[in-house]
Parts: structure tokens; sequence; C-alpha cells
């Protein structure tokens, strides 16, 4: 008994760690890969650690208020939460640590995937920024968006599967020895359609949009607030392509495999976004629901008829 | 009874319940009547009125419709489903676009009550289980959210979301029990609302409504942006002069919203205990052995999520998150107003207005335009035209000339001599 409440806690401890060392280091690269495209030098791979071990040490100069102050909290719960309950690893001799892996669901994990950004939504609203505001409007608008795709595509793969939990999805690709998405490859585009809504990056970058909000909900946080939520936000970003791999590309046997497929897959929102400009909100909105939204549809039909 | 006696019956028993729990395209009076009424009642209304016609609909379609001679459930139950569904959906986009706290709330609840209906309609042991459970916790977090507009009407003299503002740091206990009913609302574990949408999917995909499960989850999105909306229109953003100087309400209104907002949590971690109450009265109706567990919840494909894990990660996470940002930090930070903000170089004067709470959501609504176009109202009052027309032509028998009436006696007398035969037999 005493012994798995080690174990337990060092599973926590070493997850945290590799999502928030890949996560950071990945943030790294796409500001490199973006600096080369634009013809520039840009800044080491390791310089978003830097910013974060200096953000860490200083001291935090002003707050708005309690809502704020636990806003960041909230952001941090949420994405280490999301990334107990995602199988990191899946091999056959050896595990990952299993933290909480069979204890939630993809539905459970949908909604706790948004609990972070509802509670920075309500810390940015508490600072009174006129930007953090019509940043938390864009952003919640555009969630509507691409979430429609994204629910199509997993409730494709959910009723091939027959199961809605992560770990089921895992035995069934290894099972039948094929990814899901070969299996079913209409719902894989629309989830990856979803997906580039889903890392904000442009064309839709309209919550954050630097040159026009000044960072939109991030733009009052300083200090340790910051630091707590660029670490959420690396961590984030890892539990979204661990999440992508997991349930569409069967998963990861070891730490290069993981790192091989999660790479490309971030390259996929990355390199789109380098060239394009940005689209308005409600474009965006709509974009989701063309294309996205019309692939997942038949993405569910191609199951329901195929099955 | 024959088939279409029985048909017809149960069409006239759905129209009738629908009205009460407030269906598409029955739902016209319901945001009015919530919205208007005094403060005092509408909780008692929305949260606990409305559930009268979830009521009656669930004994129908359990008990009695499921065991007629003939007929076929599907139909009722896909078009309900369906009806609930886009209920949810189109009040959820109402709802969104409302500048009134009250008047959001009472699109708010015709949108739970279509996924109340959703789930009932669908008729697995799961799903009434779901659309029970969201009955319940709508009637504890909606009736929080009516006493804590209350509280602000009370305490500030309106409910206009673009009127109001900051008032988190003078009402902070108001806050708190709005933001525990709002993450309920919103579905977002580890609170009650969570446990019943989770079982209301998982029933969804698992007895096949592939595209009913779309388009509670758009609602359920949705429903994000109105949840932030009223937190932020009334609590967060920037302080306006005129509130300056109100207070937190009164022990006695504030007490009651905090006890429900607490039992939201306490229905989250332990939903068994009202698992137990709802499986006794679904076996008493004849559902059969319903199952359930203290603080497990599992749906048929045999996934299950445990409560007691999610509740125990986030608090310990938000504990650890909290106590590093508390400690030490938080009194070395400096507590500026809402006017001391980055502007881009720009500092703005005492009167400067930096509120953002007119058209919100405008991209949105942009987006959302077609399927706003026309209100339910239209069609009815469109039918009510058309029924003005059909009588005015009918009218014009009455020509006011004695002549005519005389051959109309004619004529009836005529019709009564020819047919007499069949008519009386």
């Amino acid at each position: 008994m005493d012994n798995s409440i080690w174990i337990s806690i060092l599973g926590f401890l070493a997850t945290v760690v590799l999502a928030f060392t890949v996560g950071v280091f990945y943030g790294g690269f796409v500001r490199k890969i973006t600096a080369r495209i634009q013809n520039r030098i840009g800044p080491p791979v390791y310089q978003n650690f830097f910013d974060i071990v200096k953000l860490y040490s200083k001291k935090t100069a002003i707050n708005h208020g309690w809502m704020q102050h636990l806003g960041p909290a909230f952001a941090i719960t949420a994405s280490v939460t999301s990334l107990m309950f995602i199988p990191v690893l899946n091999g056959q001799d050896w595990i990952w640590f299993e933290n909480l892996n069979f204890k939630g669901d993809l539905i459970f994990l949908l909604y706790m995937m948004v609990f972070g950004s509802l509670g920075m939504a309500l810390g940015a609203g508490q600072t009174g920024n006129p930007h953090s505001a019509i940043g938390v409007s864009r952003g919640l608008s555009q969630m509507v968006g691409y979430e429609i795709p994204w629910v199509l595509a997993l409730v494709a793969i959910m009723m091939q599967a027959h199961t809605t939990s992560i770990t089921g999805l895992l035995e069934y690709q290894n099972a039948n020895g094929t990814w899901m998405m070969f299996e079913s490859p209409l719902a894989f585009v629309a989830g990856l359609l979803a997906m580039l809504g889903m890392f904000h990056y442009a064309p839709f970058d309209v919550p954050f949009a630097p040159a026009e909000l000044a960072s939109g909900p991030a733009s009052e946080f300083g200090g340790k607030y910051l630091a707590l939520m660029m670490t959420s936000g690396s961590i984030f970003a890892f539990v979204k392509l661990v999440l992508f791999v997991d349930i569409f590309m069967g998963g990861a046997s070891n730490l290069i495999m993981l790192v091989v497929k999660t790479f490309l897959l971030y390259m996929v929102p990355v390199l789109y976004g380098i060239v394009s400009p940005r689209y308005r909100t409600e474009q965006s909105i709509r974009y989701f629901w063309g294309w996205p939204t019309f692939i997942g549809v038949l993405g569910v039909l191609y199951v329901v008829f195929t099955r | 009874m024959s088939y279409g006696l029985q048909a017809l019956l149960g069409v006239l028993f759905l129209v009738a319940f629908g009205v009460k729990s407030a269906v598409m395209p029955l739902h016209v009076w319901a945001p009015r009547a919530y919205a208007d009424s005094p403060m005092s009642f509408t909780a008692i209304f929305s949260g606990l009125l409305s559930k009268m016609g979830v009521f009656g609909l669930g004994i129908m379609l359990i008990s009695v419709f499921s065991k007629a001679t003939n007929g076929n459930l599907f139909i009722y139950s896909e078009v309900l489903a369906w009806l609930g569904a886009i209920t949810g959906v189109i009040a959820t986009f109402y709802a969104v676009i409302q500048t009134d706290a009250k008047r959001l709330l009472a699109y708010s609840s015709v949108a739970q009550l279509g996924y109340i209906v959703v789930g009932l309609a669908i008729g697995t042991k799961l799903s009434v289980m779901a659309a029970i459970f969201m009955a319940i916790m709508h009637a504890i977090f909606k009736g929080t959210l009516f006493m804590a507009v209350g509280a602000v009407e009370r305490q500030t003299g309106t409910t206009d979301m673009t009127k109001l503002g900051a008032l988190i740091r003078k009402m902070p206990l108001t806050f708190v029990a709005s933001l525990m009913s709002i993450i309920a609302l919103a579905g977002i574990p580890p609170l009650g609302g969570f446990i019943g949408k989770w079982m209301l999917y998982e029933s969804l995909i698992v007895s096949d409504h592939y595209f009913l499960i779309v388009m509670t989850f758009l609602s359920s999105t949705a429903a994000f942006l109105y949840s932030y909306r009223f937190l932020f229109g009334i609590f967060l953003g920037q302080e306006e002069k005129e509130f300056e100087d109100v207070k937190e309400a009164p022990a006695i209104m504030v007490i009651p919203m905090m006890l429900l907002a607490g039992s939201l949590f306490f229905f989250g971690v332990f939903p068994g205990y009202l698992f137990e109450p709802i499986a006794n009265g679904m076996e008493f109706l004849g559902m059969g052995q319903v199952d359930w567990n203290m603080t497990m919840l599992s749906n048929g494909w045999g996934d299950h999520v445990d409560t007691l894990s999610i509740v125990n990660s986030i608090l310990t996470i938000f504990g650890i998150a909290f106590i590093f940002l508390s400690l030490k930090n938080r009194k070395k930070t400096r507590y500026v107003t809402t006017k001391d903000i980055h502007t881009g170089g720009e500092i703005p004067t005492e009167n400067e207005n930096l509120t953002y709470a007119v058209d919100f959501y405008k991209p949105f609504e942009r987006a959302i335009e077609p399927a706003m176009k026309r209100k339910m109202d239209f069609y009815y009052n469109k039918f009510g035209e058309g029924l003005e027309t059909l009588f005015d032509f009918i009218r014009r028998v009455y020509t006011g000339n004695g002549q005519t009436y005389a051959i109309y006696v004619v004529v009836f007398l005529v019709i009564l001599i020819l047919f007499s035969k069949q008519i009386f037999l």
C-alpha cells in the first residue's frame, strides 16, 4: 500500500516533467522554424525554457483581485488533470506509469479540457482589460466552431471501436494491428482540421491576435502568473498531441516513437499557420462549420454503413 | 383501442406536456414568463415548476406508451428527442445574444429542458437516469442562479448586463455561488452538472444516436458562451462609478445560495445518493433492475468514470498551484484598479469608458445569422394572420341582406330532405 502511493507520486512527477519538457521544446522549435521560414535567425530552441525559468524566479508585481489570482491555477489544474487521464506510452513489455488512465474516458476529457480555458477566461475577465474581454469572446466563439468537427470525429471512432475510453481505443488498434487513421480516414481528416483550430495558430489565432489585441486574455498577467500560464500552455499542447496520437495513430510504444509522431502531427498546424493570414472570427467559425463538419458527417456515416 | 386512436392519444399527451416542458415549437411562452415574473418566484418557476412537464412526459413515455398494445414507441421517441435537441440548440443561441441576465437564464432553462427531454425520449435506462439526474441538478443550479440575480437586482436595481460590472469585489459570496452553479451548468467536472451530461452522451452513443449527440454537444458548447457572459457581465470587467457603494446581499439571501451551491459539489462527488431514489422510481415504473454505483459511472459498453479520482486529482493539483501562487507571492503583489491596465501606451483618464459589454458576441451572432432569421413567434403570427384571412372570407356569408338568409334556409331544408337518410340513419 505504501509502495503504491510512492509509485503514483513518481508517475505523476515523471509524466508532468516529460510533458513540460517536450511541450516547452516544441514551442522553441516552432519559434525557430517560423523564424527560418521568415528568413530570420530566430531564438535558440531552449529560449522558451529560459523564459519560463526567468518568470518563475521573478516576483509578481500587480494583481487585480482573487479571480485573476486563481485563473492560472485553474489553467494548470485542467492541463495536468487531463494529462493524468491520457496514456502517454503504450508498450507491450514496458508501460509508462498508469496514473489515472483507467478512471476516465474521452467524453470526460472533452469537458476537462475546457475547464482551463474557462478558468483563465474568468481570470482575464477580472482584469477589466477590454483586450482580454474581446479575446475571450472571440476564443469561446471559435471554440463552438471547432468542437463540432472534433466531436463528429470522436463519435465516428468511438462507434467504430465500440468504446469511449482511450485505453479501449488503444487496445482496439493494437488488436486489429492497424491505426484508426486508416480505419476511418474521414474521421481523421475532420479531427485534423479541428485540431488546426485547437492549437490557435494562424489562420485561427483570433483570440490572441498579437497585432490587434496585445495577446488578448494573457495581457494583464505577469511574473509567476505568466510563468504558470506558459507552463500550463506547454503541458496542454503535449496533452492534445498525445491524445491525438493515442486515438488516431495507435499510441506510441517508446519515447522516440512518441516524439516522432507528436512532432510530425504538431507540424501540421504550425506549417499551415506560418503561411496563412488571420481569419475574422465569424469566418473562422463558418470555416469549421463548412468542410470539416461535412467531412465529419461523412466519417460518421462511413462508420455506420461499413461496420 | 384502435391503432389510430392510440397514436392520436399519444400525440395529444406529448403536446400537452411539451407545452409545460417548453419543447420547440411550443416553447414561446417560457422565456418571457420566466424572465418577467417577480424575482422571488422565478427560482421556483424555472427550477421546480418546469419539471412538472418533464415528470408528465416521463410517466407517459415510460409507463404508458411502452405498454401500448400495438403501437410503436420508436417514432414518438425519435421525433421527441430531435425536437428536444433542436430546442436545446436554438434556445442556447438565443441565450447567447441576450443582454438581460434574467432573460439569459430563462432561455438557458428552455435549453436545459431540451436535454432532459432528449434523455427521457431515448428511453434507455442510462438516458432516463441521466434525464432525471439533470432535472434535479437543473433545479438546484438554476434556482441558485436566479437567486443570485435576485440578490444583484436587490442591491443594484438592475439586471442589465451591459450596465452592471465588477461586482465581484462587492458581492464575493454571491459570485462564488454563481460560479459554482455556472460550472455545473456548463457541465464541467467535478460538479454535479457533469454527471448528468456524461450519462446523457454515453447513453446517446451506446444507443446509436450519433447525430443527436452532435446536436446536444453543439448546444452544450455554445452554453459556455452565455455562461461566461453571465459571470463577466455581472461580476467581472471594468468597475463602474454608479455601483461603488453596493454591499453584499443580506445573509438570508446568501446562505440558501451557498447551501445549494455546496450541494452541487456534494452530488458531483457522490452521485450515488441521487441514483438510489432515481433507480427505485424507475424500477417502480417498470424499467427493471437499474444498476448504479456510489462514485462510479458506467455505460453499456463497460467504460466508466470514477468521480472520486477526478475530484482528488483536481483538488490536489489546484491546491498545489494555489499554495505556490499564494504563499509569499500574494502579499508582495500590489492590488491595482481596473483602470490601471495595459492599453498600449495610453493612460486612460478617470471618465474614459473601457467597458466591453455591448454586443459581446457580435462575431458569433454574425456566424449564426442564418439560424436566427426567423423566430418561432413569426410562424405563430403568420398562422394567426392566415386564420384571420380565412375567417374574414367565411364572414362574407353574412351579407346583411334578408333575401340571402332566406336562401340559406331553403338550401338547408333541401339538404335535410335529400340526405336525411344518411344523417339520421
